[in-house]
């Protein structure tokens, strides 16, 4: 095995899921299980796919412990080093890309902690190659998002999506955008249209949250101290200035000499080291087929999106529909996503005396599964109790969770730690970590937590 | 023998323009038989139809028909090789103003019987058209609502033939190439962003943005589409359908689709002198293969070869010094004389070029002498001119049998026959004007390799769509067309209505249907009918003609009534009997009498009559002093006076 000099990886998993929904108590997003294993180990365990060696993680100062010893019961061959962020900070991606720029000596690619996705990263990395991109990046056409009732208090927020314009012909990405920025008009700069000849509109795809990019883009995400979104600024920034051009070295002059860092624009940093643009005179290829321009239209700053084709499987697993999802459709893809052997479903620690579970359930270390259940197209991790009479349908129960006697339970998400007393009966419905639901509890669509007093006023 | 009817493809092909672009060489003569590359573009228009696949096709001529029934009927004569397998049909109509009036007059006749494919005359292309209407036929199979399928030609946005056309952006459902949004820019336009409604993107997955498209006058229709016109009087051209059905798509029950061109097919329209230059040397570049110069299609093929895109015809003479650079082509009987320079120029039959004259990026048609040194550059000069010696013509259109002077300069101007012997001081007017406009529109445009050629005809460009200088030549008349148009068919259906005694509410619905053929405003309107039911020919004929009046005032009481109804068409109303009593023979000296009838039938009320009476005085209007007027207000003010005493 050769080492990767090419590129640096670094893992992004200090999120706080702002975007599952509140349960009380403290949940890491990158240690919800999924599957056997938790969801940060899908994003390195991708990484080691294409051959990376190490790769830097960036983790909640909180976590670290946790996620240390989650991951020693993982199946790694990839080092992995935890960068710490401090909890108290509220940092932006691109703030805790800044932490570790001064470790960052090559180019580098961005994962986000929370993908699931089959995907052979290679693509990507090979498009970075082939154009000698500042940019590229995955986005996913997975088609409409399938429906599925949440367990939980029914929202109606819909989920935000991107605008996304690429153009086909030479899968430049052009723009970039939310569509909350917007109120009832798109504005698109004519001057995209007129520069690329096939632009679509995607507003139906999903960001992987995959960015290779070169390694000047660190220093001067460094120097301009104005980001702190990744995909919220940074991106959509180096997107922008594609279509910009560099000043003319006559007017810059004046103003260079007296306030050399003010005046630094992106140009200063985006130098080319070697012969590419005399390279790239002599040859006769071209990116494109229309107009008179030559190739890349003389642009400097270039990013790119790969689309893979429509059957490539990816989540984020940010929303608590694409973490419930995720939990459905992991084991039918497990060994195109892992490139691993699917694990034994119910693991050989633990202890199933009932008959009847079928073979889509799973049974995680340690756990207990007494007479007389009947376990359908339910995830149990590991160390849970599950006793007499229980009847699970198509529920996540985290580790360490334990159901008495005589509980029915479906479509429920079941934190680590909770406790559900005898002869509840729970459909669609959240049980906050550590927490106990008294005994013949009945709920539908409801949250069973320690309840703050941001919850009173939701509930 | 219906069946096989029915398989026949059927074409229709607009005749017209409707615009003065170009002018003044299209206002004699149809634009069909404008001579591109040295042949008429009907022939293109004809021969492409036939090789697409076509196999009836329908022209339909505004302006003088009867010349283009002569050519198609030389043609016939000539055993002209498409005679053989089209059916042409030839319709006319002077009346009609607009493709609109074209479309609706098409599916009152009843003309097309399914599928058809339109196009305009000014199209110049090699697709296959039976190919592409099946393409429509299959996304109507998907969707029943599909009017019209729009063809395109992808090209570089930098392309000629887009900076100098108005450049379309057409946003599409990328998977079902649905138009979602269609927006015209004129060239040069500062506009810097593109709005899109951001419901509609969200509502589709994918969004095609083009805006490097060529339009190439093109469509394919569903048999929908001459009802749609119908229907909606205020389609006027494509482009009113096209936002007519994409503002109106849930009432409409309409969707347009569009598809663009693959690979080596050839499809764009002459739509201004600049896209004329560009499809001349398309041509003469054999892009538009088969159909060019040497491949034999046009006619019995004549033409030499010189290598470089010259071509010569065999009966043409050359001087032995005369340089023939680039891309030039010369018809049969013509000289060119010594030391003479010719390139990107075309040359029609019989005509003379004299010694030393350079000429560029010209089209000289027919029987025309140039003579010694002259300079020609851009130009465009039709048929049995004259340019005299030394002339420095530089951008000029110049219309047929003119003769420009020894020694003249021009630049950017419009000539015409009656006009040559203006001076050259009052024809750079029109050139400023119009010739400023487009400098500064061209401008600030940055791609190297096109601006020679671009340049070269940006001086020229006061002869693309340069209203101020046609509109100059036109006869000023006294009232706006339509509007004369109007009168006379509402005078007509008074008229009518009047002999046959029917119903005025019918009259009424004729009245309002003309009104929207002609885009008349509503005052307009009012003031029009009550002038046209003082102008009847009853009133003309009769001996007395105040009885008449009443009488008709009596009948025509429901359509007053239904017009006067306001304060302001009150006035309008008393302003027609005005414009009425001055212009009639058979009312003057009555407008006292009229007024009065018309008081006495409610139709106008007191304050209005006073306040009209003041604008009268105030504007020395002639009929102001008239007896009878004067009487009737005299009576009126007294009548009121009398009222209010009694109350």
């Amino acid at each position: 095995m050769h080492k990767i000099l090419e590129f640096q990886a670094v893992v992004l998993a200090a999120g706080r899921g702002s975007r599952l929904p509140d349960v009380g108590g403290t949940v890491s997003k990158c240690l919800l299980p999924v599957g056997a294993y938790p969801l940060l180990w899908y994003s390195l365990n991708m990484l080691e796919r294409v051959g990376f060696q190490e790769t830097m993680v960036l983790v909640l100062d909180e976590d670290k412990s946790s996620i240390l010893s989650a991951l020693e019961k993982c199946p790694l061959k990839i080092k992995y080093e935890l960068i710490v962020i401090p909890a108290e900070e509220d940092w932006g991606t691109a703030n805790s890309l800044k932490h570790i720029s001064s470790r960052v000596t090559t180019d580098l690619v961005v994962v986000s902690g929370d993908l699931i996705s089959n995907i052979n990263l290679n693509d990507v990395l090979n498009l970075y190659r082939k154009h000698d991109a500042v940019l590229a990046s995955l986005f996913f056409n997975n088609g409409p998002e399938e429906w599925i009732e949440l367990p939980g208090i029914k929202t109606k927020a819909k989920p935000d999506r991107d605008l996304v314009c690429i153009d086909k012909d030479t899968e430049r990405l052009c723009f970039l955008a939310s569509a909350s920025d917007f109120e009832e008009n798109v504005k698109i700069p004519r001057l995209l249209l007129k520069k690329f000849n096939s632009i679509s509109m995607f507003s139906r795809l999903l960001d992987a949250h995959v960015y290779v990019i070169k390694h000047w883009v660190i220093n001067y995400l460094v120097d301009m101290d104005k980001f702190t979104s990744l995909k919220g600024e940074l991106i959509p920034h180096l997107i922008k200035k594609q279509l910009a051009k560099p000043k003319k070295l006559l007017e810059k002059k004046g103003t260079s000499e007296r306030n050399v860092d003010v005046n630094k624009d992106i140009f200063d940093y985006a130098v080319e080291s070697g012969y590419e643009t005399q390279i790239r005179q002599m040859s006769a290829y071209n990116d494109h087929k229309l107009g008179n321009k030559g190739v890349y239209g003389g642009d400097i700053i270039r990013c790119y999106a790969h689309i893979p084709p429509k059957n490539t499987f990816g989540i984020r697993v940010n929303t608590l529909s694409a973490y419930y999802l995720s939990n459905n459709k992991i084991l039918t893809k497990w060994e195109e996503i892992t490139g691993l052997p699917l694990y034994d479903k119910i693991h050989p620690n633990s202890d199933v005396k009932t008959k009847q579970i079928d073979e889509i359930s799973t049974v995680g270390d340690k756990s207990i599964v007494s007479e007389k259940t009947s376990i359908k197209e339910t995830f149990i991790g590991s160390n849970c109790t599950i006793e007499n009479k229980v009847r699970l349908t198509n529920c996540i129960l985290m580790n360490n969770v334990t159901i008495k006697e005589g509980c029915v339970l479906q479509d429920c998400i079941i934190y680590t730690g909770a406790t559900v007393d005898t002869n509840c009966s729970l459909q669609y419905c959240l049980v906050g970590p550590h927490h106990l639901v008294p005994t013949t509890t009945k709920g539908n669509h409801q949250l069973l937590a320690e309840i703050t007093d941001n919850m009173i006023t939701l509930g | 023998m219906e069946g096989e009817k029915e398989n026949v493809v059927q074409a229709v092909v607009i005749m017209d323009l409707f615009n003065n672009n170009l002018n003044p060489i299209c206002t004699e003569n149809p634009v069909g038989l404008l001579p591109v590359a040295g042949v008429p573009l009907i022939d293109y228009v004809l021969e492409s139809l036939v090789a697409g696949g076509v196999g009836e096709v329908i022209l339909f001529s505004c302006q003088e028909p009867t010349k283009v029934r002569e050519h198609i009927k030389k043609c016939k004569q000539d055993m002209v090789p498409w005679t053989f397998s089209l059916d042409v049909q030839i319709l006319s109509s002077e009346t009609c103003e607009t493709m609109g009036d074209v479309m609706r007059e098409i599916d009152a006749a009843g003309l097309v019987r399914g599928y058809f494919i339109l196009l305009g005359v000014n199209t110049i292309t090699n697709v296959n058209f039976a190919a592409l209407l099946d393409q429509h036929k299959q996304i109507c199979k998907k969707d029943k609502g599909a009017a019209m399928t729009l063809v395109y030609k992808e090209v570089a946005w930098d392309h000629p033939l887009i900076s100098n056309n108005k450049s379309v952006f057409l946003a599409a459902d990328g998977n079902t190439k649905k138009i979602l949004l269609y927006n015209t820019y004129k060239p040069k336009c500062k506009d810097t962003t593109v709005s899109l409604p951001l419901e509609s993107v969200l509502h589709h997955s994918e969004v095609k943005l083009h805006h490097n498209l060529l339009d190439t006058n093109i469509a394919l229709c569903s048999p929908s589409v001459p009802p749609l016109f119908s229907d909606n009087f205020d389609f006027q051209n494509r482009n009113d359908f096209i936002h007519g059905i994409l503002i109106n798509e849930d009432i409409l029950a309409s969707s347009l689709y569009y598809t663009k061109l693959k690979g080596n097919q050839y499809a764009s329209a002459v739509t201004n002198w600049k896209t004329y230059h560009i499809i001349s040397l398309d041509i003469l570049h054999r892009w538009v293969h088969p159909l060019s110069i040497e491949s034999g299609s046009f006619y019995q093929n004549s033409y030499t070869f010189m290598g470089k895109h010259n071509y010569i015809k065999t009966s043409s003479v050359l001087s032995r010094s005369c340089t023939l650079q680039e891309d030039v082509l010369i018809g049969s009987n013509t000289q060119i004389s010594d030391m003479a320079s010719l390139t990107k120029t075309i040359i029609g039959n019989n005509s003379h070029i004299g010694k030393n004259v350079i000429i560029q990026g010209s089209h000289i048609m027919n029987n025309v002498v140039i003579k010694d040194n002259c300079k020609i550059t851009n130009s465009f000069i039709d048929c049995d001119c004259i340019i005299d010696e030394n002339s420095i013509l530089d951008g000029v259109i110049i219309g047929s049998g003119a003769k420009v002077n020894e020694d003249t300069k021009l630049k950017g101007n419009i000539i015409e026959k009656q006009q040559v012997n203006r001076t050259e001081k009052g024809l750079s007017k029109s050139t400023s004007e119009s010739g400023t406009e487009w400098e500064n529109e061209s401008s600030g445009d940055g791609d190297e390799e096109f601006i020679g050629f671009e340049k070269q005809w940006t001086d020229s460009e006061s002869c693309y769509s340069s209203d101020s200088s046609a509109e100059s030549s036109l006869a000023d008349s006294p009232v706006p067309d339509d509007t004369n148009i109007f009168l006379q068919e509402v005078i007509d259906s008074l008229a009518r209505g009047y002999e046959e005694k029917l119903k005025c509410d019918y009259l009424i619905l004729e009245i309002n249907s003309s009104r929207y053929a002609y885009n008349i405003q509503l005052h307009e309107v009012n003031f029009y009918v009550v002038r046209a039911i003082l102008s009847l020919p009853t009133l003309v004929d009769s001996k007395n003609v105040l009885v008449t009046v009443r009488d008709v005032f009596k009948f025509f009481h429901p359509v007053l009534v239904n017009y006067i109804k306001t304060k302001s068409s009150i006035l309008d109303c008393l302003r027609a009997v005005e414009d009425s009593c001055l212009k009639n023979d058979w009312l003057n000296g009555k407008a006292g009498q009229i007024i009065h009838l018309l008081y006495n039938a409610d139709v106008v009320d007191e304050d209005s009559l006073l306040a009209w009476y003041e604008d009268l005085k105030t504007d020395e209007s002639e009929i102001a002093q008239q007896k009878s007027l004067v009487n009737f207000f005299e009576w009126l003010n007294e009548a009121s006076e009398e009222s209010e005493e009694s109350e």
